[in-house]
Protein backbone atom coordinates (compact mmCIF):
# COMPACT_ATOMS: atom_id res chain seq x y z
CA UNK A 1 0.00 0.00 0.00
CA UNK A 2 1.23 3.53 -0.78
CA UNK A 3 2.05 6.15 1.70
CA UNK A 4 -0.74 8.44 0.05
CA UNK A 5 -3.39 5.64 -0.18
CA UNK A 6 -2.12 4.83 3.89
CA UNK A 7 -2.86 8.63 4.82
CA UNK A 8 -5.88 8.79 2.96
CA UNK A 9 -7.48 5.67 4.19
CA UNK A 10 -6.17 7.14 8.22
CA UNK A 11 -7.83 10.54 7.84
CA UNK A 12 -10.86 8.32 6.78
CA UNK A 13 -10.81 6.26 9.75
CA UNK A 14 -10.30 9.47 11.87
CA UNK A 15 -13.15 11.02 10.27
CA UNK A 16 -15.83 8.64 11.24
CA UNK A 17 -14.25 8.21 14.58
CA UNK A 18 -14.46 11.94 14.86
CA UNK A 19 -18.05 12.12 13.35
CA UNK A 20 -19.19 8.77 16.01
CA UNK A 21 -18.37 10.98 18.78
CA UNK A 22 -20.84 13.18 18.20
CA UNK A 23 -23.61 11.25 17.31
CA UNK A 24 -23.07 10.02 20.94
CA UNK A 25 -23.56 13.15 22.28
CA UNK A 26 -27.10 11.29 24.66
CA UNK A 27 -24.27 10.18 26.44
CA UNK A 28 -22.97 13.14 28.73
CA UNK A 29 -25.00 15.80 30.63
CA UNK A 30 -24.53 19.31 31.63
CA UNK A 31 -20.60 19.37 31.69
CA UNK A 32 -20.06 15.60 31.74
CA UNK A 33 -20.18 12.30 30.54
CA UNK A 34 -21.87 9.92 31.65
CA UNK A 35 -18.81 7.45 32.11
CA UNK A 36 -15.53 8.02 31.69
CA UNK A 37 -14.24 7.96 28.14
CA UNK A 38 -12.63 5.12 25.91
CA UNK A 39 -10.12 7.49 24.57
CA UNK A 40 -10.05 10.03 22.37
CA UNK A 41 -9.20 10.75 18.77
CA UNK A 42 -6.93 14.46 18.15
CA UNK A 43 -6.07 16.07 14.77
CA UNK A 44 -3.16 18.49 15.23
CA UNK A 45 -1.35 20.76 12.70
CA UNK A 46 1.89 22.29 13.23
CA UNK A 47 5.45 22.79 12.13
CA UNK A 48 8.21 20.39 12.02
CA UNK A 49 11.60 21.36 12.11
CA UNK A 50 13.65 19.26 10.28
CA UNK A 51 16.93 18.21 12.20
CA UNK A 52 18.60 17.94 8.72
CA UNK A 53 21.59 16.69 10.39
CA UNK A 54 23.38 14.26 8.29
CA UNK A 55 25.95 15.33 5.14
CA UNK A 56 22.86 14.84 2.28
CA UNK A 57 21.64 18.06 3.91
CA UNK A 58 24.82 19.84 4.26
CA UNK A 59 25.91 18.85 1.18
CA UNK A 60 22.55 19.88 -0.78
CA UNK A 61 23.12 22.96 1.08
CA UNK A 62 26.45 24.03 0.16
CA UNK A 63 25.94 23.60 -3.27
CA UNK A 64 22.25 24.83 -4.21
CA UNK A 65 20.13 27.55 -3.38
CA UNK A 66 18.23 25.86 -0.12
CA UNK A 67 19.20 25.96 3.96
CA UNK A 68 18.05 22.79 6.29
CA UNK A 69 15.81 25.07 7.24
CA UNK A 70 13.93 24.87 4.30
CA UNK A 71 13.58 20.95 4.70
CA UNK A 72 11.46 21.97 7.91
CA UNK A 73 7.94 22.62 6.74
CA UNK A 74 4.07 22.08 7.75
CA UNK A 75 2.72 19.40 9.73
CA UNK A 76 -0.09 17.11 10.15
CA UNK A 77 -0.56 14.58 12.80
CA UNK A 78 -3.55 12.51 14.20
CA UNK A 79 -3.81 10.16 16.86
CA UNK A 80 -6.26 7.52 18.25
CA UNK A 81 -6.08 6.89 22.35
CA UNK A 82 -7.01 4.12 24.08
CA UNK A 83 -7.84 3.84 27.96
CA UNK A 84 -5.85 2.01 29.52
CA UNK A 85 -5.88 3.10 33.06
CA UNK A 86 -7.30 6.54 33.90
CA UNK A 87 -4.01 8.37 33.62
CA UNK A 88 -2.36 5.96 31.42
CA UNK A 89 -3.53 6.15 27.46
CA UNK A 90 -2.05 3.83 24.28
CA UNK A 91 -1.72 6.17 21.41
CA UNK A 92 -1.61 4.77 17.92
CA UNK A 93 -1.25 7.97 15.35
CA UNK A 94 -0.05 8.91 12.40
CA UNK A 95 1.71 11.81 10.98
CA UNK A 96 2.67 14.08 7.64
CA UNK A 97 5.21 16.56 6.90
CA UNK A 98 6.28 17.70 3.49
CA UNK A 99 8.93 20.40 2.69
CA UNK A 100 9.12 21.23 -1.58
CA UNK A 101 12.00 23.51 -2.29
CA UNK A 102 12.75 24.82 -5.38
CA UNK A 103 16.30 25.97 -6.27
CA UNK A 104 19.37 26.21 -8.57
CA UNK A 105 23.00 25.60 -8.25
CA UNK A 106 24.69 28.87 -5.66
CA UNK A 107 28.41 28.70 -7.95
CA UNK A 108 26.97 27.33 -11.40
CA UNK A 109 25.21 28.66 -14.19
CA UNK A 110 24.34 27.04 -18.14
CA UNK A 111 25.85 27.83 -21.03
CA UNK A 112 22.72 30.70 -21.73
CA UNK A 113 23.85 31.87 -18.31
CA UNK A 114 20.63 30.70 -16.66
CA UNK A 115 20.06 29.19 -13.73
CA UNK A 116 20.87 25.45 -13.10
CA UNK A 117 17.04 24.77 -11.55
CA UNK A 118 15.91 21.56 -9.80
CA UNK A 119 13.46 20.84 -6.95
CA UNK A 120 14.16 19.13 -3.35
CA UNK A 121 11.14 17.50 -2.04
CA UNK A 122 11.45 15.78 1.27
CA UNK A 123 8.43 13.82 2.85
CA UNK A 124 8.22 11.96 6.25
CA UNK A 125 5.28 10.10 7.47
CA UNK A 126 5.87 8.37 11.26
CA UNK A 127 3.22 5.64 11.89
CA UNK A 128 3.53 5.25 15.59
CA UNK A 129 2.36 3.88 18.84
CA UNK A 130 2.70 4.94 22.42
CA UNK A 131 2.26 4.96 25.93
CA UNK A 132 0.74 8.41 27.47
CA UNK A 133 0.84 9.34 31.22
CA UNK A 134 -1.27 12.76 32.34
CA UNK A 135 0.59 14.00 34.58
CA UNK A 136 -2.66 14.94 37.14
CA UNK A 137 -5.79 13.21 36.42
CA UNK A 138 -7.56 14.36 33.02
CA UNK A 139 -11.35 14.21 34.86
CA UNK A 140 -12.92 13.52 37.70
CA UNK A 141 -15.34 10.22 38.40
CA UNK A 142 -18.44 11.38 40.70
CA UNK A 143 -20.46 7.97 41.45
CA UNK A 144 -20.84 5.64 38.81
CA UNK A 145 -22.68 8.43 36.07
CA UNK A 146 -20.88 11.61 36.12
CA UNK A 147 -16.94 12.20 34.66
CA UNK A 148 -16.16 15.51 34.61
CA UNK A 149 -12.98 16.56 32.89
CA UNK A 150 -10.36 18.66 34.05
CA UNK A 151 -9.86 21.86 32.98
CA UNK A 152 -6.12 21.62 31.93
CA UNK A 153 -4.40 17.84 31.61
CA UNK A 154 -0.71 17.71 31.18
CA UNK A 155 0.83 14.60 29.75
CA UNK A 156 4.17 13.18 28.51
CA UNK A 157 5.15 9.68 26.63
CA UNK A 158 7.14 8.23 24.36
CA UNK A 159 6.91 5.29 21.88
CA UNK A 160 8.54 3.84 18.45
CA UNK A 161 7.42 2.96 15.59
CA UNK A 162 8.22 2.94 11.26
CA UNK A 163 8.63 6.49 9.38
CA UNK A 164 8.50 6.40 5.67
CA UNK A 165 9.99 8.96 3.81
CA UNK A 166 11.32 9.77 0.49
CA UNK A 167 14.10 12.24 -0.69
CA UNK A 168 13.70 12.92 -3.79
CA UNK A 169 15.59 16.20 -6.23
CA UNK A 170 14.44 16.72 -9.66
CA UNK A 171 16.05 18.86 -12.16
CA UNK A 172 18.56 19.74 -13.50
CA UNK A 173 22.46 18.77 -11.92
CA UNK A 174 25.87 19.30 -13.49
CA UNK A 175 28.07 16.34 -14.21
CA UNK A 176 31.49 17.10 -12.11
CA UNK A 177 33.84 15.50 -14.08
CA UNK A 178 32.29 17.02 -17.30
CA UNK A 179 30.50 20.14 -16.14
CA UNK A 180 27.94 18.91 -18.40
CA UNK A 181 24.46 19.89 -17.88
CA UNK A 182 22.05 16.82 -17.21
CA UNK A 183 18.02 16.53 -16.45
CA UNK A 184 17.35 13.50 -13.96
CA UNK A 185 15.55 12.35 -10.78
CA UNK A 186 17.27 11.32 -8.11
CA UNK A 187 14.73 9.21 -4.97
CA UNK A 188 15.16 7.54 -1.96
CA UNK A 189 12.34 6.59 -0.06
CA UNK A 190 11.66 3.59 2.50
CA UNK A 191 10.50 2.74 5.41
CA UNK A 192 12.55 3.52 9.20
CA UNK A 193 12.75 2.31 12.69
CA UNK A 194 11.65 5.53 14.71
CA UNK A 195 11.32 6.59 18.30
CA UNK A 196 9.93 9.53 19.72
CA UNK A 197 8.84 11.12 23.14
CA UNK A 198 6.56 13.98 23.62
CA UNK A 199 4.76 16.36 25.87
CA UNK A 200 1.62 18.34 25.93
CA UNK A 201 -1.39 19.44 27.92
CA UNK A 202 -5.11 19.15 26.93
CA UNK A 203 -7.63 22.34 27.45
CA UNK A 204 -11.03 20.90 28.07
CA UNK A 205 -13.58 23.13 25.91
CA UNK A 206 -16.42 21.08 27.24
CA UNK A 207 -17.16 17.24 28.71
CA UNK A 208 -16.58 16.13 24.58
CA UNK A 209 -14.09 18.21 23.65
CA UNK A 210 -10.57 19.96 24.15
CA UNK A 211 -8.38 21.72 22.50
CA UNK A 212 -4.89 20.52 23.10
CA UNK A 213 -1.24 21.63 22.32
CA UNK A 214 1.96 19.28 22.17
CA UNK A 215 5.77 18.91 21.58
CA UNK A 216 7.06 16.14 20.05
CA UNK A 217 10.55 14.70 18.90
CA UNK A 218 10.74 11.93 16.34
CA UNK A 219 14.40 9.97 16.01
CA UNK A 220 15.26 8.24 12.69
CA UNK A 221 18.25 7.27 10.56
CA UNK A 222 17.98 5.58 7.31
CA UNK A 223 20.37 4.36 4.79
CA UNK A 224 20.09 5.84 1.45
CA UNK A 225 19.20 4.66 -1.81
CA UNK A 226 22.12 3.96 -4.89
CA UNK A 227 21.24 7.36 -6.18
CA UNK A 228 22.87 9.15 -2.87
CA UNK A 229 25.44 6.30 -2.25
CA UNK A 230 28.09 7.61 -0.77
CA UNK A 231 26.57 9.73 1.54
CA UNK A 232 25.69 9.02 5.10
CA UNK A 233 21.90 7.38 6.64
CA UNK A 234 19.63 10.13 6.05
CA UNK A 235 18.45 11.69 9.57
CA UNK A 236 15.00 11.99 9.49
CA UNK A 237 14.74 13.39 13.24
CA UNK A 238 12.85 16.42 14.25
CA UNK A 239 10.97 18.24 16.44
CA UNK A 240 7.28 18.95 16.26
CA UNK A 241 4.93 21.74 17.23
CA UNK A 242 1.14 20.96 16.97
CA UNK A 243 -2.39 22.25 18.42
CA UNK A 244 -5.39 20.92 17.84
CA UNK A 245 -8.71 19.17 18.69
CA UNK A 246 -9.34 16.27 20.99
CA UNK A 247 -12.64 14.76 20.91
CA UNK A 248 -13.27 12.15 23.38
CA UNK A 249 -15.22 8.60 22.57
CA UNK B 1 -10.03 68.32 61.62
CA UNK B 2 -8.72 65.14 61.51
CA UNK B 3 -9.89 64.33 65.15
CA UNK B 4 -13.51 65.08 63.87
CA UNK B 5 -13.29 62.70 60.49
CA UNK B 6 -11.14 59.65 62.62
CA UNK B 7 -14.12 59.99 65.62
CA UNK B 8 -17.31 59.97 62.18
CA UNK B 9 -15.11 56.92 60.57
CA UNK B 10 -15.52 55.27 64.04
CA UNK B 11 -18.85 56.07 64.75
CA UNK B 12 -20.00 54.57 61.16
CA UNK B 13 -18.17 51.49 61.91
CA UNK B 14 -19.59 51.13 65.28
CA UNK B 15 -22.64 51.65 64.32
CA UNK B 16 -22.17 49.04 60.98
CA UNK B 17 -20.74 46.30 63.68
CA UNK B 18 -24.00 46.97 65.72
CA UNK B 19 -25.92 46.55 62.81
CA UNK B 20 -24.93 43.44 61.45
CA UNK B 21 -24.20 41.80 65.02
CA UNK B 22 -28.23 42.46 65.86
CA UNK B 23 -28.85 41.62 61.89
CA UNK B 24 -26.97 38.23 61.92
CA UNK B 25 -29.59 36.01 64.38
CA UNK B 26 -32.98 37.95 62.77
CA UNK B 27 -31.54 36.64 59.54
CA UNK B 28 -30.58 33.08 60.90
CA UNK B 29 -33.80 33.24 62.85
CA UNK B 30 -36.09 34.09 59.82
CA UNK B 31 -34.52 31.27 57.67
CA UNK B 32 -35.09 28.54 60.40
CA UNK B 33 -38.68 29.58 62.36
CA UNK B 34 -37.74 28.48 66.19
CA UNK B 35 -40.19 25.54 66.86
CA UNK B 36 -43.13 26.34 69.11
CA UNK B 37 -45.70 24.93 71.17
CA UNK B 38 -49.40 24.41 69.57
CA UNK B 39 -51.57 26.13 72.19
CA UNK B 40 -54.19 23.73 72.47
CA UNK B 41 -51.80 20.49 72.28
CA UNK B 42 -48.65 21.49 73.64
CA UNK B 43 -47.11 19.67 70.91
CA UNK B 44 -43.81 21.05 68.74
CA UNK B 45 -45.78 22.98 65.92
CA UNK B 46 -43.58 21.09 63.46
CA UNK B 47 -45.40 18.16 63.68
CA UNK B 48 -48.59 19.52 63.12
CA UNK B 49 -48.41 18.21 59.41
CA UNK B 50 -48.29 14.91 60.24
CA UNK B 51 -50.39 14.81 63.10
CA UNK B 52 -53.87 12.53 62.24
CA UNK B 53 -54.49 9.01 60.97
CA UNK B 54 -52.84 8.09 57.97
CA UNK B 55 -52.85 4.79 55.57
CA UNK B 56 -50.86 3.10 53.15
CA UNK B 57 -51.00 4.13 49.85
CA UNK B 58 -51.00 1.80 47.39
CA UNK B 59 -53.05 -0.20 50.31
CA UNK B 60 -50.36 -2.90 51.52
CA UNK B 61 -53.65 -5.72 51.96
CA UNK B 62 -56.34 -7.02 49.74
CA UNK B 63 -58.17 -8.93 52.24
CA UNK B 64 -61.55 -7.55 52.25
CA UNK B 65 -61.80 -9.51 55.76
CA UNK B 66 -58.70 -8.12 57.33
CA UNK B 67 -59.52 -5.43 59.43
CA UNK B 68 -58.36 -1.73 57.97
CA UNK B 69 -54.93 -0.66 59.23
CA UNK B 70 -54.40 3.03 59.80
CA UNK B 71 -51.33 4.81 61.09
CA UNK B 72 -51.54 7.47 63.28
CA UNK B 73 -49.52 9.65 64.68
CA UNK B 74 -50.86 11.55 68.20
CA UNK B 75 -48.64 14.15 70.75
CA UNK B 76 -47.11 12.26 73.24
CA UNK B 77 -45.31 13.42 76.44
CA UNK B 78 -43.11 16.01 75.80
CA UNK B 79 -43.21 18.76 73.55
CA UNK B 80 -40.97 17.60 70.57
CA UNK B 81 -42.51 14.16 71.10
CA UNK B 82 -45.18 12.11 69.19
CA UNK B 83 -46.12 8.30 69.41
CA UNK B 84 -46.71 6.28 65.73
CA UNK B 85 -49.65 4.39 66.62
CA UNK B 86 -49.93 1.42 64.45
CA UNK B 87 -53.68 0.18 64.56
CA UNK B 88 -55.65 -3.01 63.14
CA UNK B 89 -59.43 -2.20 63.39
CA UNK B 90 -59.72 -1.17 67.24
CA UNK B 91 -56.56 -2.90 68.23
CA UNK B 92 -52.84 -1.27 69.14
CA UNK B 93 -50.26 -3.36 67.09
CA UNK B 94 -47.23 -0.94 68.05
CA UNK B 95 -46.57 2.21 69.47
CA UNK B 96 -43.28 4.09 68.25
CA UNK B 97 -42.26 7.44 70.21
CA UNK B 98 -40.33 10.04 68.53
CA UNK B 99 -39.08 12.48 70.17
CA UNK B 100 -37.20 14.94 67.74
CA UNK B 101 -35.06 16.85 70.44
CA UNK B 102 -31.52 15.21 69.17
CA UNK B 103 -31.31 13.34 72.15
CA UNK B 104 -30.12 9.40 72.63
CA UNK B 105 -32.53 7.11 73.93
CA UNK B 106 -32.20 3.63 75.50
CA UNK B 107 -33.81 1.14 72.91
CA UNK B 108 -34.54 -2.63 73.42
CA UNK B 109 -36.47 -4.51 71.09
CA UNK B 110 -36.03 -8.01 69.85
CA UNK B 111 -33.44 -9.20 72.00
CA UNK B 112 -31.04 -6.06 70.63
CA UNK B 113 -30.36 -3.20 73.00
CA UNK B 114 -28.60 0.36 72.20
CA UNK B 115 -30.04 3.84 71.78
CA UNK B 116 -32.71 5.84 69.23
CA UNK B 117 -32.90 9.16 68.86
CA UNK B 118 -34.58 11.81 66.27
CA UNK B 119 -34.06 15.53 64.82
CA UNK B 120 -35.14 17.88 62.88
CA UNK B 121 -33.12 18.51 59.91
CA UNK B 122 -31.84 22.30 59.35
CA UNK B 123 -34.70 23.56 57.50
CA UNK B 124 -37.20 21.77 59.46
CA UNK B 125 -39.17 19.87 56.82
CA UNK B 126 -37.67 16.62 57.67
CA UNK B 127 -37.15 14.35 60.54
CA UNK B 128 -34.34 12.33 60.85
CA UNK B 129 -34.10 9.27 63.12
CA UNK B 130 -31.23 6.88 64.24
CA UNK B 131 -30.86 4.20 65.88
CA UNK B 132 -28.23 1.57 66.92
CA UNK B 133 -28.26 -1.68 68.71
CA UNK B 134 -26.14 -4.59 69.36
CA UNK B 135 -28.04 -8.11 69.19
CA UNK B 136 -27.61 -11.78 70.33
CA UNK B 137 -23.77 -12.52 69.43
CA UNK B 138 -23.13 -8.97 69.16
CA UNK B 139 -24.10 -8.07 66.07
CA UNK B 140 -24.41 -4.88 65.15
CA UNK B 141 -27.32 -2.78 63.75
CA UNK B 142 -27.32 1.11 62.33
CA UNK B 143 -30.73 2.21 61.79
CA UNK B 144 -31.28 5.59 59.69
CA UNK B 145 -34.99 6.48 58.82
CA UNK B 146 -36.23 9.80 57.28
CA UNK B 147 -39.48 10.91 57.81
CA UNK B 148 -40.42 13.54 54.91
CA UNK B 149 -43.62 14.99 52.91
CA UNK B 150 -44.26 14.48 49.67
CA UNK B 151 -45.26 17.46 47.16
CA UNK B 152 -48.38 15.75 47.21
CA UNK B 153 -48.66 16.23 50.61
CA UNK B 154 -48.43 12.28 51.56
CA UNK B 155 -45.98 11.06 54.27
CA UNK B 156 -42.93 9.07 53.12
CA UNK B 157 -41.17 6.94 55.92
CA UNK B 158 -37.81 5.66 54.62
CA UNK B 159 -35.79 3.46 57.37
CA UNK B 160 -32.44 1.90 56.12
CA UNK B 161 -31.02 -0.93 57.96
CA UNK B 162 -26.97 -1.44 57.91
CA UNK B 163 -25.95 -4.92 58.77
CA UNK B 164 -22.01 -4.80 58.55
CA UNK B 165 -21.88 -3.99 54.63
CA UNK B 166 -25.19 -4.15 53.97
CA UNK B 167 -28.22 -1.92 53.60
CA UNK B 168 -31.53 -2.76 53.52
CA UNK B 169 -33.91 -0.04 52.82
CA UNK B 170 -37.97 0.00 53.16
CA UNK B 171 -40.07 2.71 51.88
CA UNK B 172 -43.72 3.33 53.40
CA UNK B 173 -46.07 6.18 51.38
CA UNK B 174 -48.98 7.11 53.35
CA UNK B 175 -51.92 8.94 52.90
CA UNK B 176 -53.94 11.20 55.07
CA UNK B 177 -57.39 9.57 56.24
CA UNK B 178 -59.96 10.30 57.93
CA UNK B 179 -59.95 7.97 61.05
CA UNK B 180 -61.24 4.96 61.51
CA UNK B 181 -64.51 4.68 63.20
CA UNK B 182 -62.99 2.08 65.19
CA UNK B 183 -59.94 3.87 66.42
CA UNK B 184 -59.73 2.65 70.11
CA UNK B 185 -61.23 5.89 72.34
CA UNK B 186 -56.92 6.85 73.37
CA UNK B 187 -56.06 7.15 69.74
CA UNK B 188 -59.54 8.91 68.61
CA UNK B 189 -59.57 11.22 71.49
CA UNK B 190 -56.21 12.61 71.14
CA UNK B 191 -56.55 12.75 67.19
CA UNK B 192 -59.87 14.57 67.94
CA UNK B 193 -58.00 17.54 69.92
CA UNK B 194 -55.12 17.54 67.77
CA UNK B 195 -55.86 17.94 63.97
CA UNK B 196 -53.83 17.75 61.32
CA UNK B 197 -52.86 21.04 59.31
CA UNK B 198 -52.01 21.47 56.22
CA UNK B 199 -47.92 21.38 55.17
CA UNK B 200 -47.13 24.65 55.43
CA UNK B 201 -45.87 25.81 51.39
CA UNK B 202 -42.47 25.83 52.64
CA UNK B 203 -42.07 21.93 53.36
CA UNK B 204 -43.01 21.35 50.13
CA UNK B 205 -40.62 22.89 48.49
CA UNK B 206 -38.55 20.79 45.51
CA UNK B 207 -35.25 19.68 46.88
CA UNK B 208 -32.36 21.57 46.63
CA UNK B 209 -29.02 20.39 47.45
CA UNK B 210 -28.69 22.28 51.08
CA UNK B 211 -31.01 19.83 51.96
CA UNK B 212 -29.39 16.82 49.94
CA UNK B 213 -26.17 17.99 51.60
CA UNK B 214 -27.70 17.88 55.33
CA UNK B 215 -29.48 14.71 54.94
CA UNK B 216 -26.42 13.15 53.87
CA UNK B 217 -24.67 14.21 57.11
CA UNK B 218 -27.34 12.87 59.19
CA UNK B 219 -28.95 9.26 57.48
CA UNK B 220 -27.31 6.41 55.29
CA UNK B 221 -27.64 7.38 51.08
CA UNK B 222 -29.62 4.17 50.62
CA UNK B 223 -32.30 5.74 52.42
CA UNK B 224 -31.61 9.25 50.72
CA UNK B 225 -31.20 7.71 47.22
CA UNK B 226 -34.85 5.97 47.82
CA UNK B 227 -36.37 9.30 49.11
CA UNK B 228 -34.96 11.28 46.09
CA UNK B 229 -36.42 7.97 43.62
CA UNK B 230 -39.15 8.09 45.44
CA UNK B 231 -39.81 12.37 44.64
CA UNK B 232 -39.47 11.46 40.91
CA UNK B 233 -38.55 15.20 41.07
CA UNK B 234 -36.28 16.96 38.02
CA UNK B 235 -33.05 17.96 38.85
CA UNK B 236 -31.11 19.79 36.71
CA UNK B 237 -27.49 18.31 37.41
CA UNK B 238 -24.57 20.17 35.75
CA UNK B 239 -20.78 19.47 36.55
CA UNK B 240 -20.77 22.21 38.87
CA UNK B 241 -23.35 21.23 41.22
CA UNK B 242 -21.73 17.61 41.38
CA UNK B 243 -18.70 18.59 42.58
CA UNK B 244 -20.10 20.83 45.56
CA UNK B 245 -22.42 18.08 46.11
CA UNK B 246 -19.55 15.40 45.83
CA UNK B 247 -16.98 18.04 47.77
CA UNK B 248 -19.74 18.12 50.13
CA UNK B 249 -19.71 14.38 50.95
CA UNK B 250 -22.38 13.41 49.31
CA UNK B 251 -23.20 9.20 48.82
CA UNK B 252 -22.21 7.66 45.09
CA UNK B 253 -25.27 6.19 45.02
CA UNK B 254 -27.38 9.63 46.14
CA UNK B 255 -24.82 11.56 43.18
CA UNK B 256 -26.35 8.35 40.98
CA UNK B 257 -29.90 8.86 41.21
CA UNK B 258 -29.57 12.69 41.05
CA UNK B 259 -28.05 12.32 37.45
CA UNK B 260 -30.83 9.71 36.43
CA UNK B 261 -33.26 11.75 37.74
CA UNK B 262 -31.56 14.92 35.80
CA UNK B 263 -31.50 13.15 32.89
CA UNK B 264 -34.48 10.79 32.39
CA UNK B 265 -34.12 10.35 28.68
CA UNK B 266 -30.98 8.71 29.30
CA UNK B 267 -31.23 6.76 32.65
CA UNK B 268 -34.15 4.97 33.70
CA UNK B 269 -35.35 4.39 37.21
CA UNK B 270 -37.02 0.86 38.30
CA UNK B 271 -39.89 1.61 41.22
CA UNK B 272 -39.08 1.36 44.43
CA UNK B 273 -39.35 -2.14 44.82
CA UNK B 274 -40.06 -1.46 48.70
CA UNK B 275 -43.47 0.57 47.94
CA UNK B 276 -45.21 -1.53 49.30
CA UNK B 277 -43.29 -1.76 52.69
CA UNK B 278 -40.82 -4.60 52.14
CA UNK B 279 -37.34 -4.81 52.77
CA UNK B 280 -35.10 -4.54 49.64
CA UNK B 281 -31.69 -5.59 50.39
CA UNK B 282 -28.53 -4.23 48.42
CA UNK B 283 -25.14 -3.75 48.56
CA UNK B 284 -22.60 -0.81 48.41
CA UNK B 285 -24.04 -0.62 44.86
CA UNK B 286 -26.25 1.28 43.05
CA UNK B 287 -27.74 -1.87 41.24
CA UNK B 288 -31.18 -1.61 42.87
CA UNK B 289 -32.37 1.32 41.83
CA UNK B 290 -31.28 1.20 38.08
CA UNK B 291 -31.80 -0.82 34.78
CA UNK B 292 -28.08 -0.83 34.12
CA UNK B 293 -26.21 1.96 32.15
CA UNK B 294 -27.45 4.95 30.28
CA UNK B 295 -29.75 3.78 27.68
CA UNK B 296 -29.18 5.91 24.29
CA UNK B 297 -32.05 7.19 22.70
Amino acid sequence: MSPVRFLGLGLAAVACLSLAAPAQAQESGDGFLFHPPHGAVSIRGGFNHATAGSDLFSFTASQLTVTTHDFSSLTFATDVDVSLTPRLDARFGFGFSQSTTPSEFRDFVDNNRQPIQQSTEFQRLPVTGSLKMYLSKPGRSIGHFAWIPSRYAPYVGGGGGVMWYRFRQAGDFIDFETYKVFPDTFNSDGWAPTLHGFAGTDVSLNSRFAVTIEGRYEWAHKDLSADFARFQPIDLSGFALTAGFVIRY
Amino acid sequence: MNSTTTFSWRVLLAVITSALLCGAPRAAAAAQPPPTASPRTGTDTRWQPWLGCWSATPPRFVDLEAPPQQVCIVPAAGASAVDVVTVSGSTIVSRERIDANGEHRPSERDGCTGWESAEWSADMRRVYLLSEVTCTGGLKRTTTGLMVTAPNGDWIDIVGVSLQDRVGVRVLRHRAAAPLPMLPAEIASAVAVSPRESPALRTLLPVGDAEIIDASRHVNGAVIEAWLAESRQVFTLNAARLIKLADAGVDDRVLDVLVALSYPQAFSIKPSPTASGELAIGGGGNSVAFDGPPVLL
